[in-house]
């Protein structure tokens, strides 16, 4: 398949896939596929990223439509996961085990032939040596990422799954699990990554696939979701002591696209070029005898921004 | 087999939490405790009459179920709750060898505690009325009432929220109320399946406590037998709650 929902040499395939829970729907008829390299799963908080992990590692039955992992139903072939590994967004782990211990679980549970060993390469590679013997109780948020991380690293996975993975780690360590998952990535494995940081998923994937409200919103490289996002018009709230008059005016400028009137001081407008409206409103204002306030953007969130893709769509 | 030990290994580690452990250790203790206090100076046989009287309803019909429900409960619940069992399900593991190792590891430890109070109960009864012989039949009952309960409870503790609470509402009202009045349901406990194991082994009178398993034959085989395909009951259910439930 060629379009950009699809990867080439897909190692994960998503099919028609809903999950709603009792009157929720959390994903809805989703497809598209994942191949080796980095996919960011990128999505405003609640748009069914965790729930889409979840379906695509079996921990979910779908309530529609169907997922594989290498061309089998993770469900009903348990073994896959030799190949497949999850790092979950809720602090999965056993605050009674050291981080060692709980990648040498991991790494029997996975089969590996000699987990201690494993585990100590897996501890390793996430800069977690000095407090691998400690309880994992007593770990940070981000040093409790880096155990999952390594757990999951532990039976050298073909698919690496990982659900907001860089939530409170500090610039250093994200920088390194950044560049951890890119070097797996260029390895050949497939990795995905999810995320409602744009600027997270740019740094470390190739392709993003984006969800709101449980549709699938937009996918491809960042490059075309960076464009995309640059036809949104954004909202500005706009204060002045005569809004009526200043919105009038505003309308003449080649920046603004839409004026609305709230109130005698307050008005919002719509821009597809925020820096030339900033520098606009205060000439404009002062041009007509209008005392001006200020502005702000109202809606600048990666929210707002998904739900263009979606109606855009 | 490594992985089904593992499983076993950090289940029994996650079960035994410093607070819980003293917690439970107390209530399996308290019958042998209560002996102590409450023979005094009667005569042999009237005490380990009542001792076979406390263990049949002290230890074997409260410590017992209390013990077994909220070990058992945690086996699958607390992973659920901890969201460490995807943690567990995103393996290449048959949900069969999980299921059986958790409910292997939640009646080694039921009974870990639970033997440790079978024991000093049957030690507590040679010491007042020079009567060893409850050793063992308290041991073996406690292994086959722990099992029993163990069947029922861990695949409980992963589909119900309240799992303890509504298995003490259980354990209260069906086993100690009415499966006792209404003798002929007396079947249905495993309570009352571990009495007869116990009332076969045991060596002294135990008095009227004999009337609480009805028509039942006392025999440790029937026991043993109707748990083991408890056992086995519990061991595709939980599998099946494994491979077909959400895990959330």
């Amino acid at each position: 398949m060629t379009t950009p929902e699809f990867a080439a040499d897909a190692t994960i395939e998503v099919t028609s896939l809903s999950k709603w829970f009792g009157q929720k729907v959390a994903v809805s008829d989703i497809s598209c596929s994942f191949g080796p390299g980095v996919t960011g799963l990128l999505g405003p908080n609640g748009a069914g990223k965790t729930t889409l992990l979840r379906v695509l590692t079996g921990l979910l039955r779908p309530s529609e439509g169907a997922i594989t992992l290498f061309g089998v139903d993770p469900r009903r072939s348990p073994s896959v996961y030799r190949r497949v590994a999850l790092v979950p967004e809720e602090d999965a782990v056993y605050p009674f085990l050291t981080g060692a211990q709980l990648a040498a679980y991991s790494a029997q549970l996975a089969g590996v032939a000699r987990p201690k060993r494993a585990a100590a390469r897996a501890m390793e590679a996430v800069n977690l040596v000095e407090s691998a013997h400690r309880p994992i109780a007593g770990y940070s948020k981000g040093m409790r990422q880096r155990a999952k991380v390594a757990a999951a690293l532990v039976g050298d996975p073909e698919i690496l799954i990982l659900d907001e993975p860089l939530n409170g780690t500090d610039p250093v360590q994200r920088a390194h699990l950044i560049e951890l998952f890119r070097s797996y990535g260029a390895a050949g494995r497939t990795i995905v990554i999810s995320s409602h940081v744009l600027a997270e998923v740019e740094r470390v994937a190739d392709r993003v696939i984006a969800v709101v409200d449980g549709k699938l919103a937009a996918a491809g490289d960042i490059g075309a979701i960076r464009n995309a996002m640059s036809d949104i018009p954004f909202r500005v709230k706009v204060r002045a002591d005569n809004a009526r008059r200043l919105g009038g005016a505003l309308l003449n400028e080649a920046a603004v696209h839409s004026v609305s009137v709230e109130n005698d001081t307050v008005l919002h407008v719509e821009t597809r070029d925020l820096s030339t409206l900033g520098h606009a409103l205060p000439r404009v204002a002062k041009g007509i005898d209008v005392g001006f306030i200020g502005f702000e953007p109202e809606d600048e969130s990666l929210e707002s921004v998904f739900r263009y893709l979606v109606h855009r769509r | 087999m490594t992985a089904v030990l593992a499983i076993g290994r950090v289940t029994v580690r996650g079960l035994l939490p410093g607070r819980r452990i003293i917690g439970l250790g107390l209530v399996a203790i308290v019958p042998a405790l209560i002996l102590f206090l409450a023979t005094g100076s009667q005569t042999d046989a009237r005490a380990a009459e009542q001792a076979a009287n406390l263990a049949t309803t002290l230890l074997l019909g409260i410590s017992m179920p209390v013990i077994a429900l909220i070990l058992s409960t945690s086996a699958l619940g607390d992973e659920k709750d901890q969201d460490t069992l995807s943690f567990l399900a995103v393996r290449p593991i048959q949900r069969v060898a999980i299921a059986g190792a958790k409910l292997v590891a939640a009646w080694f430890v039921v009974f870990e505690l639970l033997g440790f109070g079978a024991l000093l109960m049957g030690v507590a009864t040679g010491l007042v009325a020079n009567e060893w012989g409850l050793i063992i039949p308290l041991l073996v009952a406690s292994a086959i009432g722990a099992l029993g309960y163990v069947a029922i409870f861990v695949p409980f503790g992963f589909v119900a929220k309240r799992a303890t609470l509504i298995g003490l509402i259980y354990v209260f009202l069906w086993e100690l109320s009415i499966t006792s009045g209404l003798t002929g349901l007396a079947p249905s406990s495993i309570w009352k399946i571990t009495l007869t194991a116990f009332f076969d082994m045991a060596p002294v009178d135990v008095g009227e406590v004999v009337t609480l398993i009805g028509d039942m034959a006392p025999g440790v085989g029937g026991a043993v037998a109707k748990m083991g395909i408890l056992a086995l009951l519990s061991l595709g259910v939980t599998t099946a709650l494994l491979r077909y439930r959400d895990i959330t």
